[in-house]
């Protein structure tokens, strides 16, 4: 009572507008994550199991941590984040910089280009498994009418490739964002700017170098930050697509999380998992964070 | 019984603040039925009501009913039948009979018992009936079972499926047997008549195919799951083999390795495309695509529904392998966890299901061999399935791929062997390697 | 491609090769980049019996509709997409509302806390959704809200609530205190100002976090198959996904039934999408 009292009328109705937000994510995020944290430390599944078996233990965790095929999703997971990563903001940057001229149909131009963002994964997904039907499918007619390759690729009964497919599709859902990303922060850059370099004789390239690079670093970091967070825990395109195989080629942490909760039934399992997980990610983006975008807040 | 809600007072606690927070939300915190707002009024946990299958006056209860098989031709008019005439003999009781993904219905039905809200009738593939009863997911019915004649007049091995430490779980919906579809012109082009052997069978899938065509002599279910693993069991099981023998794993015997080598050889002839799922597989057969398959009695509506000039040339014949694979395909189960009222409701819908005429349509629609023994056959069955005779001598004598021991493991083993496959596939794994690395794992599961 | 300046006015000379390289690259990107959309109407088009030739015919010379006859008559698609919309509907409403308010908070008073609040917030798209959803069906049960959209409206707004709150906050954060001052002078309360003032002025952030939200709902799928059971009760993304049956799956009635199911983003995307980039540029750059 005395804490509201000294809260400033205007401190007051600061936190009042922040409530409804805070309620809703209380309700259908915190407590959630509360029961996964406790169940990630409880000794029996939460059900099916008598209330006598109940305990704490952290076992769940040394399982988890210790199990040989841990290190591997972890590194698949980042190996997964990095060539989204950098193949949807390659493709963005590209886009973003063409969009940027202007050019009679641009407005058609930066529609289309956009456009793989508002196809449904499940949608996104399905084209691409047919796309890349080995024995049917166009990508495999195409390379091999160009004669790129002899033996049709096997997309999703080889490792590499199911892993090259994976991140294909997932590029192509993901790099409209980094395009419109990028463009909102390459038309922030005042016109004078350029005007200015003109005349000052800056060619494309210096152009490019002492402009428009800059000018990105602000949308950059974050624009990869939030593409990261959203790769990082990435299900249906894999689960879909390849259901984390061939041989875990790949099984990604979101992957494992699911496979333990629903395939295996082992939910402790699960939600250790899914914490470290989170805890992974949380360390990932405050150091993230840190370096990259300390004018956020 | 006991229940399996296991809600802390502290849960009680935020989910009442939370129930006051939503304010749309009206007094159905806490009921267990509360699964169908969509149709009203749910009642509450009342009292355990007589056997007579009438609710009370002005009551109404939904049994929800999820299955993959929603929307197949065939098994689910079946269905549809079964539940119009049950909600006309019980007034007031609906039977939501929903579609849930093949992919997903394990899943989906496993949140809902981890939840506390399963549905009252559980229809699950045989395959998972172990996992599902060792959570106690699935209400015993050997109280239900005394006072009728199912048991006596039900396929008594493969009923075994749904018996676990002496208690029946389920009853068994399906029995098949599989048997070899093929493109009788494909194969005449070849000049092999029908394989009756694991060589000739090699032969002719091999001489089926012709790759400048994109025309090959069977189709290989590859992709990791269920039909993967499946598919590999019709040779494992055809060389005499068993995933195990008395509850051990047994993937190394030198039968288990000699169905990996024939799987191996077809794989290595390139004489099946590469990472499709059944359907897919079952659509190539279907456009002449794909010289064969093996396939269960079900098969039979492809081999109807295919292509025009491809429908007259489909043709089934016995596996060419000494044993051939098949079993109970799926299985009906009461939920726990659910009102005992419910629980009766839910068992006389399956009771209705086992009656002769019941079972006599289901024969009807399915194109297999009735459950019991005593049902009723329509007249023109021959007619309108005219290879039935092969799928119901092969279920008389068929080999299941289960691996008794390892039931509450079900989808671990079903990945082992996928796995496994997927090494001869991609990395050139030989199947002695493929089986002893396969033998490990399952060593390894067993133990866990 | 290497051209960089927005100068409508580029230099006479370099103007033809230029100009022309530039319109060849935004087309060839343009054309593989929205290539699969097109091989998904492509493949709705094929007759059932030429699914499987290859190589695969780039445009079918006759073309037949019997694929949409096929899905529109089998399953409620049009139940799926009013569904959709509506959760969309809703949860765009329920997320903007609860979004403003707070970034209007964060952007304006930077109260003591608020900051720690802000990334706290920021901090819930870490949480993995599979650890999330057994809890939240719980929850959703006792709330008595299975088969029922309000459970997914609730949750997906959460879903879109944090990246609404940091777009809008950036874009409020663009426009000068000094108008919504001018209107406090005027005796306006702060809730006023807001949305007299900074509302109107912050339009296209709005928009373009309407477009987000809008296909961020489209999109989910693993809530949606927990929450629901119902066929009409499904939402498009769900919908979908339950084509691939145990048996046949036709990659036609696929595309088809996909391309019905998308053709409202498609619309939507169509109308909203130039809001889009002006909607972050407020945001992102300062």
């Amino acid at each position: 009572m005395t804490f509201i009292r000294i809260l400033s009328g205007r401190t007051r109705f600061a936190y009042a507008l922040l409530l409804p937000a805070l309620a809703l994510l209380g309700l259908v995020v915190a407590y959630p994550l509360y029961s996964g944290v406790l169940l990630s430390f409880e000794k029996a599944d939460f059900f099916g199991s008598s209330l006598a078996q109940r305990g704490w233990t952290l076992d769940n965790f040394v399982r988890v941590l210790g199990s040989a095929d841990f290190l591997p999703s972890l590194i698949r997971s980042f190996a997964y984040v990095l060539i989204v990563t950098a193949g949807a903001l390659t493709i963005g940057l590209l886009t973003a910089l063409l969009l940027n001229e202007s050019f009679r149909g641009r407005p058609l131009a930066r529609m289309l280009i956009a456009l793989p963002w508002a196809i449904p994964l499940v949608v996104a997904t399905n084209i691409w498994w047919w796309l890349l039907d080995p024995s049917y499918g166009l990508v495999n007619s195409t390379l091999t009418s160009l004669g790129v390759s002899q033996q049709p690729t096997q997309w999703l009964n080889d490792q590499i490739p199911a892993f090259i497919a994976v991140c294909i599709v997932t590029i192509w859902k993901a790099y409209p964002f980094f395009t419109i990303m990028l463009l909102a922060g390459l038309q922030g850059i005042p016109k004078d700017l350029y005007d200015a370099a003109s005349v000052d004789g800056a060619g494309t390239y210096r152009r490019l170098r002492h402009i428009t690079l800059p000018a990105l670093r602000a949308v950059v970091p974050i624009a990869v930050l939030l593409n990261a967070l959203w790769v990082f825990r990435e299900f249906t395109v894999i689960w879909v697509l390849t259901g984390g195989g061939p041989v875990n080629a790949t099984e990604t942490l979101a992957i494992a999380t699911y496979r333990a909760a629903f395939q295996d039934f082992h939910f402790t399992l699960a939600a250790a998992l899914g914490v470290v997980t989170l805890a992974i990610s949380l360390v990932g983006s405050v150091v993230a964070v840190r370096f990259a975008t300390r004018d956020f807040y | 019984m006991a229940s399996h809600r296991h809600l802390r007072p502290w849960q009680h606690m935020v989910t009442a603040a939370a129930a006051l927070a939503v304010a749309s939300c009206s007094g159905a915190a806490g009921t267990p039925s509360a699964v169908a707002p969509s149709t009203g009024t749910t009642p509450g946990p009342t009292p355990a009501t007589t056997t007579a299958a009438s609710t009370p006056t002005g009551a109404s209860v939904t049994l929800q009913f999820p299955s993959w098989q929603q929307d197949e031709p065939g098994v689910s008019d079946w269905y549809k039948s079964m539940i119009a005439a049950f909600e006309s003999a019980n007034p007031g009781v609906t039977i939501s009979f929903t579609k849930v993904a093949l992919a997903d219905h394990v899943d989906k039905l496993t949140t809902e018992f981890a939840g506390g809200a399963p549905p009252q009738l559980v229809e699950l593939p045989t395959s998972n009936v172990g996992q599902f009863v060792s959570h106690g997911w699935l209400h015993p019915l050997d109280d239900y079972l005394k006072a009728t004649d199912i048991l006596q007049k039900w396929p008594t091995a493969l009923q075994q499926s749904c018996v676990v430490d002496g208690k029946v779980y389920c009853l068994i919906l399906n029995t098949y047997g599989d048997a070899w579809v093929y493109n009788s012109k494909v194969l005449a082009a070849t000049k092999l008549s029908a394989p009756t052997t694991p060589d000739q069978y090699l032969a002719a899938v091999k001489a089926m195919t012709d790759p400048s065509k994109q025309q090959f002599g069977t189709c290989f279910p590859t992709l990791p799951g269920f039909n993967m693993t499946d598919m590999i069991s019709v040779f494992v099981i055809g060389a005499g083999g068993q995933w195990t023998t008395d509850g051990k794993p047994t993937a190394n015997t030198p039968e288990v390795v000699q169905g990996l080598t024939w799987w191996n050889d077809v794989i290595k002839a390139n004489a099946t495309p590469l990472g499709n799922e059944s359907g897919a597989c079952r659509q190539l057969y279907q456009q002449g695509k794909v010289g064969s398959y093996f396939d269960g009695p079900w098969g039979q509506g492809f081999m109807a529904a295919a292509a025009a000039d491809v429908k007259p040339n489909l043709k089934a014949v016995p596996v060419p392998f000494p044993y051939n694979t098949g079993g109970a395909g799926f299985v009906i189960g009461v939920a726990e966890g659910v009102p005992a009222d419910q629980q009766n409701l839910a068992w006389q819908f399956i009771q209705s299901l086992t009656t002769p005429d019941a079972q006599g349509q289901y024969a009807y629609n399915y194109g297999s061999a009735p459950l019991r023994q005593d049902a009723v056959l329509p007249g023109d069955m021959k007619t309108k399935f005219p290879y039935l005779d092969i799928w119901i001598t092969a279920s008389k004598t068929p080999v299941s791929w289960t691996p008794i021991g390892l039931e509450s493991k079900q989808n671990e083993f079903i990945k082992a062997v996928s796995d496994a496959g997927q090494k001869m596939i991609s990395q050139n794994v030989s199947p002695k390697d493929a089986a002893d690395q396969l033998q490990q794992q399952l060593l390894t599961l067993a133990g866990s | 491609m290497t051209s960089i300046s927005p100068s409508t006015r580029p230099r006479p000379r370099s103007v033809q090769p230029r100009r022309l390289l530039l319109y060849i690259s935004v087309a060839v990107l343009c054309a593989i980049l929205v290539f699969p959309i097109y091989w998904m109407l492509n493949t709705s088009l094929a007759p059932r019996e030429q699914l499987y030739v290859f190589p695969p015919a780039l445009l079918h010379p006759n073309p037949v509709l019997d694929s949409y006859r096929t899905v529109l008559a089998d399953r409620p698609i049009a139940h799926w997409i009013f569904n959709s919309m509506l959760l969309v509907g809703a949860t765009t409403l329920v997320a903007l509302l609860t979004a403003i308010s707070a970034a209007y908070s964060l952007s304006r008073f930077r109260a003591r806390g608020a900051t720690t609040i802000g990334y706290l917030i920021l901090a819930t798209r870490l949480l993995p959704t599979t650890l999330l959803v057994i809890p939240l069906f719980i929850l959703m049960r006792s709330l008595g809200l299975i088969d029922n959209l309000l459970s997914l409206v609730l949750a997906d707004s959460t879903v879109v609530i944090p990246f609404a709150i940091w777009m809008l906050k950036g874009y409020f954060d663009s426009i000068p205190r000094e108008l919504e001052e001018a209107a406090l002078v005027d005796g306006t309360g702060h809730l006023g100002a807001l949305f007299r003032i900074t509302v109107p002025l912050a339009a296209p952030g709005i928009v373009a976090t309407m477009l987000y939200s809008a296909i961020l709902t489209w999109d989910e799928y693993l809530f949606a198959r927990t929450f629901l059971n119902q066929a009409n009760n499904f939402t498009i993304s769900l919908g979908l996904a339950s084509f691939r049956g145990e048996y046949v799956t036709y990659w036609n009635d696929v595309m088809a039934a996909s391309l019905i199911g998308t053709v409202p983003m498609i619309v939507l995307f169509v109308l909203l999408e130039r809001f889009m980039v002006s909607g972050i540029t407020g945001g992102a750059v300062k």
